[in-house]
């Protein structure tokens, strides 16, 4: 699965035992793919050592700060590797 | 690119003789731990993950370098470097 730029993904709301970069303050919600980053190392497989890591494709996904804390009319965007979203 | 096993990143790619010049503060100490990241001893990712798995006190009381320097401490002891 891969995503263009407008896409709209949720961000999976699991809670890993081990090291990832999705903050919590994004799990379980929903964002727009802005760019496409492509390939890279996924973190959490590079924390535990694992070599070698998955390689997946990066989006910046963007979110709006009212979704995520109820107020603000600013954005926030957050570099999401492949296997932390799905399609919203 | 392939980063397929490459354990280096911009985190902890060491400084360059023209870095080195123009930081000569950046000199003072740090030899024994870039030599564990150009040995490919641990990548930038355990570093955040070491950070994270401090002791929460330790954390809170920490300064943004002081985390670092717990997480080096941190691999260190979990890697056996003497």
């Amino acid at each position: 699965m891969s995503y263009p730029a407008g896409a709209r993904v949720r961000v999976r709301a699991g809670d890993p035992y081990h090291h990832t970069r999705v903050p919590r303050y994004i799990r379980g919600h929903t964002g727009e793919v802005v760019a496409v980053l492509g390939q890279w190392p996924l973190p959490d497989d590079r924390a535990r050592g694992i070599v070698p890591p998955r390689v997946e494709t990066c989006y910046a996904v963007r979110f709006s700060a009212a979704d995520l804390w109820g107020s603000g009319d600013h954005t926030v965007t957050v570099d999401l590797w492949e296997s932390y979203v799905d399609r919203a | 690119m392939t980063w397929a096993g490459r354990r280096a990143s911009v985190l902890c790619r060491p400084p360059t003789e023209a870095s080195r010049r123009s930081r000569p503060t950046g000199r003072r100490g740090s030899t024994r731990w870039r030599r564990c990241w150009q040995r490919g001893l641990f990548s930038s990712d355990e570093l955040r993950d070491a950070i994270e798995r401090l002791a929460p006190e330790e954390y809170l009381a920490a300064s943004y370098y002081e985390r670092w320097l717990g997480a080096l401490e941190l691999l260190a002891a979990e890697k056996g470097v003497p």
